[in-house]
């Protein structure tokens, strides 16, 4: 069995090496970013409450996009109106140039929204309706408002790339005379910086989130000057390059707004990411520290000292180099889960990691695993038989995973959308969730199986 | 249940498929069949000789007008010697998809059961210069036509668009019973015609059908908006056009032809020339 089990085992570097290479046969895999380019460019625009989205094309893919978000929230509705110029067979067959401009009217007059986006869908997009020319031919006060995006034609897994076409759009149309200040005045002024939250991620577990940023910015003497966030308005979204440093949760999606907004208006972004535990956070925080060039030293912080105290404890705890798996979705989360456990002093190997994804987030693989060092082994297999094999093979290791699928083990199951992960405080209750873990097996029934 | 000929005529834009579809149809009607001509083209002229120049409805105008009311008496146009005559449409030049319209309209088609309910006994497919997309290969793909004559000329580009369309034949061939029945020329006199044409036919693995002569009163006939058929029904060119509707009714010489690679094509225009 031990020869069986070390037979699966690799470096991840090696994976990383080897995606970069083009020297795997990748197979696709499911997840978000196997979708489409109108999905992602919808998914960016749909952040505005003053952007009206006018899909032209046929209306299923609106009915998706209209739904999915919505299903995400406790107790909220998605009011924003959701619109398309629904062809039908005879728009496909006759254009639907005509039927766009009328629905542009429409909208205006029943909405006067400040800004009006249109995104093709493949259908539209194939059949080559010139949406440009039908913009162009509006009336200056609809003109001036209407922006677009030939989003379809069948771009296949596409939907980052969607998402920096629309912060591209948006870059493209945001005006050049919205600073409050001129930035040789800001040398005395409060330094401040925007946020890119991380993505799929709600109501009150987000507002705890923000708070946390802020109240850690706030520590360092930094503003936060606005928050890429649902709902966020277009005038918000302008104000944006009033900020020093851009930073993100979620560098991955961030990026493409960051590297619009440092190519128009010279505003850099910091590439560290996901300030999840003590290290992590420390890491995000100086990193603000070092671009801004504040006076701050972290470790003289009482909360810091405090928690590092928290960290050697939890850390004998569990036993210096225990051995874990960790068992999420391949991205930023699992080398984020990584570095906790390397944080945590244990000797961590990843289980289920998908090569596409590797593939598709490949510069943050690149930064994270290459330029910067970070290894894991890694098991490549994600079959519970497998996994199972695995833990028998390492005796008795912690299991970094998500629910209830390894009965009478020790399992860290932190559920991390619905829980605030970031920051100072994220790090507090995944301590506190991780001394619960070490006191308690997981109870004797598995999603897996019954017994 | 009668069987229906169906036959799809395709060619180069131009190269004369509408005049030999029309006078073909009404050659067969003259003998007494019943015969439904279909326009697969948006431009919608392929019948307008059969009906003496009059403009038809045609389906796709119902389809863009949204009517829930398109019946067999509203697309359907009784031409030359008894001809049925049907225009599928389709959108201005530089805008939609015709060929996604030609679908629709071969769907409506067979929706209305009008074969059926005109007793229809030959259907004659006129489509649109070259199978440019999946919609112009309707009438193949959704197994309508299962007979094919490719129209030309002894011209390069009219040869070429020939060869391109026996290459989607031959893809459909491989999965249905469509096949080709052989090459119909339309003869301009170009250098060495009859040598290129015949050696196209031997390369496909098929036969020239039908040789058409070019005859003025081809021209004089459709200024007069007839076919040569009801124009000149005496002339040597309404033989021809008669000799080939019964050639047509009797081939029994179907292939799934054997297109030439583009450097093959190249080598065979330049064959004649060489031997001389």
């Amino acid at each position: 069995m031990s020869k069986e089990v070390e037979s699966k085992i690799a470096m991840l570097s090696t994976l990383v090496k080897e995606v970069k290479a083009d020297n795997l046969n990748i197979r696709d895999c499911i997840d978000m970013h196997q979708f489409c380019a109108f999905w992602g460019a919808f998914d960016i625009l749909n952040y505005f409450n003053d952007v009206v989205i006018l899909v032209h094309g046929p209306s299923g893919c609106l009915g998706n996009r209209r739904f999915l978000p919505a299903m995400g929230h406790l107790g909220e509705c998605d009011n924003k109106p959701h619109l398309s110029t629904s062809f039908t067979n005879r728009e496909v067959i006759f254009g639907g140039e005509k039927k766009l401009i009328d629905s542009l009217n429409e909208v205006n007059n029943q909405y006067n929204p400040k800004i009006i986006a249109v995104l093709t869908n493949c259908c539209a997009d194939i059949i080559g309706d010139d949406v440009e020319g039908c913009i162009e031919g509006l009336p200056e006060e609809i003109r001036r408002k209407t922006i677009y995006l030939n989003s379809g034609g069948f771009s296949g897994k596409s939907y980052r790339r969607g998402t920096e076409m629309a912060f591209k759009l948006l870059a493209k149309h945001m005006p050049m005379d919205m600073h409050t200040s001129d930035k040789s005045d800001r040398n005395g002024e409060q330094k401040s910086v925007n946020l890119f939250l991380r993505r799929w991620i709600w109501d009150q577990t987000k507002q705890e989130e923000i708070n946390e940023i802020k109240r850690m910015l706030e520590m360092i003497g930094v503003k936060l000057n606005k928050i890429f966030n649902q709902g966020i308005s277009i005038e918000d979204f302008y104000e944006m390059q009033n900020a020093q440093l851009n930073v993100a949760l979620c560098l991955f999606f961030g990026m493409g707004l960051f590297e619009e907004l440092n190519n128009k208006f010279n505003i850099p972004y910091s590439k560290v990411t996901y300030p999840m535990g003590l290290f992590a956070t420390k890491k995000w925080l100086n990193e603000i520290i070092r671009i801004l060039q504040l006076d701050v030293n972290l470790e003289e912080i009482e909360e810091v000292k405090q928690l590092e105290e928290q960290r050697r404890k939890l850390v004998n705890e569990i036993g210096k180099g225990r051995k874990c798996i960790i068992w999420t979705q391949t991205g930023e989360r699992m080398l984020a889960l990584v570095k906790l456990a390397y944080e945590l002093e244990m000797d961590p190997i990843v289980v289920g990691v998908e090569p596409s994804i590797v593939k598709d987030k490949l510069p943050i693989f690149e930064k994270e695993v290459l330029e910067d060092g970070l290894d894991v082994k890694v098991f490549a297999s994600k079959y519970i038989e497998d996994v199972k094999g695995l833990i028998d093979y390492l005796g008795d290791p912690v299991i970094f995973c998500n629910n209830n699928y390894f009965p009478n083990q020790t399992v860290f199951k932190y559920r991390f959308a619905h829980n605030p992960v970031y920051g100072f405080n994220g790090t507090r209750k995944i301590y506190q969730e991780m001394f619960n873990a070490l006191k308690r097996k997981s109870n004797k029934y598995s999603l897996f199986v019954e017994g | 249940m009668k069987s229906i000929k169906q036959i799809a005529i395709y060619g180069k834009g131009g190269i004369g498929k509408s005049t030999t579809c029309s006078n073909i149809s009404a050659a067969l009607g003259l003998m007494g069949y019943r015969v439904l001509q279909i326009g697969c083209d948006p431009k919608a002229d392929s019948t307008k000789n059969l009906v003496g120049g009059r403009k038809m409805p045609n389906i796709l105008d119902y389809v863009k007008e949204n009517s829930k009311d398109i019946s067999i008496d509203k697309i359907v146009t009784k031409g030359f010697a008894g001809t049925y005559c049907i225009e599928a449409g389709g959108p201005e030049p530089g805008i939609g998809c015709a060929g996604r319209g030609i679908i629709s309209a071969i769907e409506i088609i067979e929706q209305l059961n009008l074969f059926k309910e005109l007793d229809i006994e030959v259907v004659v497919y006129d489509v649109l210069g070259d199978v440019v997309c999946g919609g112009f290969a309707v009438p193949l793909r959704m197994g309508f036509a299962k007979e094919v004559y490719l129209v030309t000329s002894g011209e390069v580009m009219a040869l070429y668009a020939a060869n391109n369309i026996a290459k989607a034949i031959n893809r459909f061939g491989q999965r249905s019973d469509v096949r080709l029945g052989g090459i119909i020329c339309n003869r301009r006199n170009a250098y060495l015609e009859k040598e290129i044409v015949s050696l196209l036919s031997d390369k496909l693995s098929t036969q020239v059908i039908g040789w058409i002569p070019r005859d003025n009163i081809v021209q004089e006939c459709e200024l007069a908006e007839k076919t040569v058929m009801e124009g000149s029904p005496d002339s040597n060119q309404a033989q021809v056009y008669r000799e080939l509707a019964k050639s047509i009714l009797e081939n029994e010489n179907f292939v799934i032809p054997t297109p030439l690679t583009d450097e093959e094509f190249d080598k065979l225009v330049k064959e004649p020339l060489i031997k001389r």
